[in-house]
């Protein structure tokens, strides 16, 4: 199948009174109809910054897209027109965020700005852009949609609002849906009912979905394949169960062990991963996990590795990683 | 009655927060953020208290350092209840109960040097001279495995699992026996996580403490805790120890709760049938009659809206576990 969004050598930059971030060094991915792409890093890894970039949502100045491209169904995205891109957002690629009472309107009611992208982008007239928006709320299992058109956000709870916001996302039924991290704030119990949510969406919809978050257990039952950044670059890209079952890359691997097991006997202490998230300010000639790497040697501290091939879909990040899956003890699952 | 070994006892503790309206700021209702809870801490132990936002399980751990004043009921420390206290009292008593917040960024002044940060407490409590207080900032720092040289940095100069450690050092400072860890952990990234979740487990060790741990992360309160509270809408549904309430949940809302929780293994997560929990938390302003968690409860019935069920204990001999449901069934 051809990806519907391919994302080729991404680089983006901030501009800041401290120096030159580098938020996002050349990445580069591709996710095909009705598949899940998890993008997942921590805080400063570049995985929100990547997915504005492709959205055209980029505050500027300071960030700056400064290389590669988007293609959206073969279309360079980067190069459009601010006019251009407010006809693909919306339209033909959509995003949910976080936390949803920041990106709705808290003065305008969730009909009026369920419709506003109907008439924009569809042209539909009033009554029919009423008829759909509703109809969009009944999909994302909202209680009594007539009624709540006319309610305003803070009369809805924070599950119902990441509903909504799901609602007016795949309202002009989009190719592709980036969710940044939508269920973060959320509780558990409404995790999963927004989880769900979306999964049953994507099987009637067949949209491509690129889901973002800091959360590698989140990942296991959603996506189908995942990729690790760190420091701006992808470390580590696989399908879900070899991520999982076969990582490669000792940032993976540290991330899988860190996490503490719901079932099976209890540890004393946690395998943590050692030291600081990395400093952007200067780019990475060397491998950007060094300083906290385990399994660092000079290799690692003299050049930085690019992805390498470790079976179909698998690829990652590491000088030693062949070497270290020898080593039984160490390649295998945490 | 009060064990030996309890240090913390909360008996029916109540926290409701008026609700005003109108022109005469008229109390209109309440919202019952803590209604109604009994429980207690042994000493050198640590108890999750687990639940959604909106549980009150913040609430509690505030009223227990006396953050919040009880509407109601009354917590005790080694004996003495904190709701009769005078100033002077509470002031000493603090000095063994010490709270690590969420948000470091938060709750460290920017315009302070950490150092001084980390002192301020020892100031308050005039405990030592300035040289045994400068002594001890470096002891404290130490302590959570960071060199003297930080203390004269300021707080925007370190990363939140850096801040974090600082936060600890500085509510350990006064030395106390009980620490309330509010969410200490869920501002920070993951790989970071483990390394605070270690630290506290070495201190506890080290220096004997007594932990509340609030969180809403429950594979890590499985991890750190050795007994666990379930919080829903202002009152604990269960309680027991942590392998007996993880292994063999009680109430439906805990197994609701561990059921919507992913599993990092996708051939798991492929296999495991879920029992999602429909609807959102009701308010604590108007709870249900009854049972509070009746109207989200797959087995909810007619009893269940009526009678408040009671706290019982079904676990076995020697380690109690303890469920309010009307339904719930000794595991075996």
């Amino acid at each position: 199948m051809t990806p519907v969004l391919e994302v080729r050598n991404l680089v983006t930059r901030f501009h800041t009174e401290e120096g030159v971030v580098h938020a996002v060094n050349g990445i580069s991915y591709s996710v095909e109809a009705g598949e899940t792409l998890a993008i997942v890093g921590e805080s400063g890894s570049g995985k929100t910054v990547s997915a504005l970039s492709i959205m055209g949502l980029l505050p500027d100045p300071p960030g700056r897209v400064e290389g590669g491209e988007a293609l959206l169904a073969g279309r360079d995205l980067l190069g459009l027109s601010p006019a251009e891109w407010r006809k693909v957002r919306g339209r033909e690629m959509a995003m949910i965020f976080q936390d949803p009472m920041t990106s709705l309107n808290p003065v305008l009611s969730i009909g009026y700005q369920l419709t506003e992208a109907l008439k924009w982008h569809l042209k539909s007239t009033g009554s029919e852009a009423y008829a759909r928006a509703e109809e969009m709320l009944t999909l994302v299992g909202i209680p009594n949609p007539r009624a709540r058109l006319s309610d305003h956000p803070h009369q809805l709870s924070g599950g119902q609002r990441q509903r909504v916001m799901i609602a007016m996302a795949l309202s002009c039924n989009p190719s592709v849906l980036i969710a940044d991290e939508p269920t973060t704030d959320l509780d558990v119990t409404i995790q999963a009912q927004i989880l769900d949510l979306v999964e049953g969406l994507q099987n009637t919809l067949g949209m491509a979905m690129i889901w973002i978050t800091h959360d590698l257990a989140l990942v296991a039952g959603l996506a189908h394949r995942v990729a690790v950044m760190y420091a701006g670059h992808i470390v580590e890209e696989a399908p879900v169960g070899e991520i999982y079952g076969r990582p490669k890359h000792p940032y993976t691997q540290g991330l899988l062990r860190s996490m503490p097991k719901l079932d099976g006997a209890r540890k004393e202490r946690l395998d943590s991963i050692q030291g600081q998230p990395p400093d952007l300010i200067r780019p990475f000639h060397h491998c950007p996990f060094a300083p906290r790497c385990p399994h660092v040697e000079e290799t690692c501290r003299g050049k930085r590795p690019d992805l390498q091939p470790v079976s179909a879909g698998h690829a990652v990040a590491c000088w030693r990683w062949e070497e270290l899956a020898g080593d039984s003890k160490l390649g295998d699952a945490p | 009655m009060m064990g030996a070994d309890t240090l913390v006892q909360v008996r029916d503790l109540e926290v409701h927060f008026p609700i005003r309206k109108g022109l005469l700021k008229r109390q209109v209702g309440a919202i019952r953020a803590v209604d109604g809870v009994t429980f207690e801490l042994f000493r050198g132990e640590t108890l999750g208290l687990v639940g959604e936002s909106g549980s009150g399980k913040s609430t509690i751990g505030r009223a227990m350092l006396h953050l919040e004043r009880p509407t109601r009921g009354e917590a005790t420390f080694q004996g003495s209840p904190l709701t009769t206290m005078s100033a002077g009292e509470m002031r000493q008593a603090r000095r063994h109960m010490q709270m690590i917040f969420q948000d470091p960024h938060a709750s460290l002044n920017p315009r302070l040097p950490v150092g001084r940060a980390i002192r301020e407490p020892l100031d308050i409590h005039r405990i030592g001279d300035s040289e045994t207080r400068a002594k001890r900032v470096v002891e404290l720092l130490d302590l959570v495995g960071m060199g003297p040289q930080v203390a004269r940095r300021f707080p925007h100069e370190f990363s939140g699992g850096q801040l974090q450690r600082i936060g600890i050092a500085r509510a350990l400072a006064t030395s106390p026996e009980f620490i309330v860890a509010d969410e200490p952990i869920s501002a920070l990234d993951v790989s970071i996580q483990a390394q605070i979740v270690n630290l506290l487990g070495d201190l506890k060790k080290e220096l004997g403490l007594t932990y509340l741990f609030i969180a809403h992360d429950l594979s890590m309160v499985r991890h750190i805790s050795d007994r666990v509270a379930v919080m829903y809408l202002g009152r604990i549904v269960e309680l027991g120890g942590a392998d007996s309430v993880f292994g063999h949940p009680l109430h439906p809302y805990t197994k609701a709760l561990l059921s919507a929780i992913p599993i990092p293994d996708p051939e798991k997560e492929a296999r495991r049938k879920r029992e999602p929990l429909q609807g959102d938390i009701p308010s604590p302003a108007n709870p249900p009659s009854g049972c509070r968690f009746r109207t989200r409860c797959p087995l909810a019935t007619e009893a269940c809206a009526l009678e408040d069920p009671q706290f019982r204990d079904l676990g076995e001999k020697g380690s109690p576990h303890s469920v309010a449901c009307h339904h719930a069934q000794n595991p075996e």
